[in-house]
């Protein structure tokens, strides 16, 4: 192993050397803060906005200081309808008995008038039937025969941070992973060629497969960097603001952790071993850049696929599918606080089937003689 | 360079005819059909059918010398190799000496930088036979890189190393470590004179630095046998004639130097022996003297050696 042991230091002191990896490693720490920290500020700023609702006819007593209380503000108008395809959010026009809405369901800023509007009308039109009811002596109790008493089970920001936790945080460990070792993995294997080092190298008396695993082992030492940069950064930045006017309760838990950190590995291991062995068939670093991109867009779609279809609970032959399967391992740890065992060990043989088939691949592809004869 | 007087490349006639001295004494040598010398090889018929398992080989078993006659430096017998569909070597037999510069001379396309290759094991020959020192190169690749030092054109070297990290890293890699590694490192930085540039990252080398890297990381663990491949071909007048230095040097030193080029007049200047190919084939070869014949120079005796083909 000492050939290995060599050939790692030597990469990982060129990687760090690298502007490329390390501008990757940085944007890696930098991109979810400042993506946390937008969101929060627009939802923050969607929360407080004051929108506009142009009315006709006479509004009923006291539903404008309630329309007024929820930040709508109300102007009278001729026409709702034409106010509402142009300058207002919202156009609703009073007739007796009835209520008509003038909206562009595909504005959004109408689309959040309209919630506040249905929800103020409820709360009016509740309050107006209980005081009906109770002027005829009847209890008001009677409009909610079922009443339905919440007692959650986790504090409402626990759960909204674990839902939030659970759909991001697998998406950003595998977009990391997978970019974070992009360059290293491509200066180790392409930028061998195109620095005309590669034969240099291969005229040591160290084992092609040993330089290929100290090659492997750097590139993967720093996609985890990248990836525990990113996670480590936005975990940070979820402590420190508040999404919706509620703050973040991060606890990943000791099972979760453990889990992210495995998956981590596995994949860690397969990505570089592939993105290398797609190198290797590179002359140049820039073609190398146009074998791996490809990789990228195979990789985000299982990646993202919990951001599509939260509620995606397949049954044990998906967890086979490589990314996919770390993908719902490490939604379930997070929700659920617990893992499944059965889960952990089909998604470990898939992950580790597919890191031994990426490094024969990448061995295969190191050691053949082409290697340098097509250079 | 240090440690060699001047005039040594130009006029370094004492060593040469050492050298031819000793070349001649060899008299196990003979000839093959092609005219060139090739020495009898005791087959190990041992051969891997893959030439990718071979360069894997890690020689645990500290093979042994093949058996042979005369311990020729380098001996090929009889190399074929096809890349593609081009058959590059066509049968080819040489060897070469410890204390010679032996050329392997030839145009352009001629398989000189493929004969080298599988000299050194980067690639596998089709047929034929090639021994450093003894050791076979199908059956014992790893002894084989361990006693060769190679600097190519290509003066490739780790742009974000400096020149002292950069050769550390292969005396690493070929077994060296601790006080010897240390030692050897800054043994040829001082005899390549690198002691200004040591601590400089090679991205902001000169050419003629870089090649010193070059060599300085092909000759850490001071090989037996040292083989450069058109190393002047990207190099200035003053690089070149270091590096040319640096070859005499080297031959004096008693190691086998096998000196690819196309370019006569540094094959004429340098060499005591020359292999000329042609189309993958050995169209001549022999003392310089020898293959130069009546002709007034080198240049003369191969292009009239290449056209008669």
């Amino acid at each position: 192993m000492g050939s290995a042991w060599v050939v790692y230091k030597k990469e990982t002191r060129e990687i760090l050397r690298d502007r490329r990896t390390l501008m990757a490693i940085v944007l890696a720490t930098l991109v979810a803060p400042l993506t946390l920290g937008i969101i929060s500020q627009v939802s923050l700023q969607t929360a407080t906005q004051t929108y506009t609702i142009g009315y006709s006819g006479d509004i009923p007593t006291g539903l404008d200081t309630l329309l007024r209380s929820t930040g709508l503000k109300l102007e009278s108008v001729a026409d709702p309808k034409a106010a509402a395809e142009k300058q207002i959010d919202l156009g609703i026009a009073f007739l007796p008995g009835e209520l008509d809405e003038y909206y562009d369901p595909s504005r959004q800023s109408a689309v959040l008038v309209d919630i506040r509007l249905q929800t103020v009308l409820a709360q009016y039109n509740a309050a107006k039937a209980a005081a009906a009811l109770q002027q005829r002596g009847v209890d008001p109790g009677i409009l909610t025969p079922i009443r339905l008493v919440s007692r959650p089970l986790s504090s409402p920001a626990e759960a909204a941070s674990n839902g939030f936790l659970s759909f991001f945080l697998p998406y950003i460990l595998i977009t990391m992973i997978l970019t974070g070792g992009f360059s290293a993995a491509l200066d180790s294997s392409a930028g061998e060629r195109e620095r005309k080092t590669l034969e240099s190298l291969l005229l040591t008396p160290a084992p092609r497969s040993r330089v290929l695993l100290g090659k492997i082992g750097a590139v993967t030492t720093v996609s985890l960097a990248a990836a525990i940069a990113a996670i480590g950064s936005m975990l940070f930045a979820l402590s420190r603001i508040s999404l919706g006017g509620s703050t973040f309760h991060v606890n990943l838990g000791v099972s979760a952790t453990v889990v992210m950190i495995w998956l981590a590995l596995l994949l860690a291991i397969s990505f570089s071993s592939l993105t290398l062995a797609l190198g290797t068939l590179a002359k140049s670093f820039r073609q190398g850049q146009a074998y791996v991109t490809p990789l990228y867009f195979i990789t985000i779609f299982p990646a993202a696929i919990t951001l599509f279809i939260p509620d995606f609970n397949p049954n044990l032959a998906y967890y086979l599918i490589p990314i996919l399967n770390a993908v719902l391992v490490l939604r379930d740890a997070i929700l659920r606080t617990q893992v499944d065992w059965a889960h952990l060990v089909v998604t470990t043989i898939s992950l580790g089937a597919t890191a031994v088939i990426s490094w024969v691949a990448a061995r295969y592809l190191f050691t053949r003689e082409s290697l340098l004869t097509k250079s | 360079m240090r440690e060699l007087p001047p005039g040594a490349v130009e006029h370094d006639r004492s060593r040469r005819a050492r050298g031819s001295d000793r070349s001649r004494s060899d008299k196990a040598r003979t000839r093959n059909h092609d005219g060139a010398p090739h020495t009898r090889i005791d087959a190990q018929t041992q051969g891997c059918s893959e030439a990718k398992d071979c360069r894997e080989t890690e020689d645990h078993s500290d093979p042994k010398p093949t058996q042979q006659v005369t311990q020729a430096a380098v001996a090929v017998e009889r190399l074929e190799k096809t890349l593609g569909a081009n058959k590059v070597l066509r049968g080819i037999s040489f060897e070469a000496q410890p204390g010679e510069i032996f050329g392997l001379l030839g145009p352009n396309g001629a398989g000189k930088t493929t004969t080298l290759r599988i000299i050194c094991t980067l690639l596998s020959p089709d047929a034929g036979k090639v021994s450093v020192l003894g050791f076979d190169t199908r059956t014992a690749p790893a002894e084989v890189r361990r006693r060769i030092g190679v600097v190519t054109a290509d003066i490739g070297v780790y742009p974000r190393l400096s020149a002292r990290e950069n050769i550390e890293y292969f005396a690493k890699l070929c077994g060296l470590e601790g006080g010897e590694l240390a030692r050897r490192v800054d043994g040829v930085m001082e005899r390549l004179d690198m002691g200004s540039f040591a601590k400089q990252r090679a991205e902001s080398l000169s050419s003629g630095q870089k090649q010193k890297v070059a060599i300085a990381r092909a000759i850490v663990h001071d090989p037996e046998v040292l083989m450069f491949d058109e190393p002047t071909s990207n190099l200035d007048v003053l690089a070149s004639k270091e590096v040319r230095e640096f070859m005499v040097e080297a031959k004096g030193r008693g190691k086998c130097v096998i000196f690819s080029t196309h370019v006569m007049h540094d094959a004429e200047r340098l060499c005591d022996r020359v292999t000329i190919l042609h189309e993958g084939q050995v169209v001549g070869g022999g003392s310089i003297a020898d293959v130069r014949g009546g002709r007034r120079d080198l240049e003369d005796a191969f292009l009239e050696l290449v056209d008669a083909r």
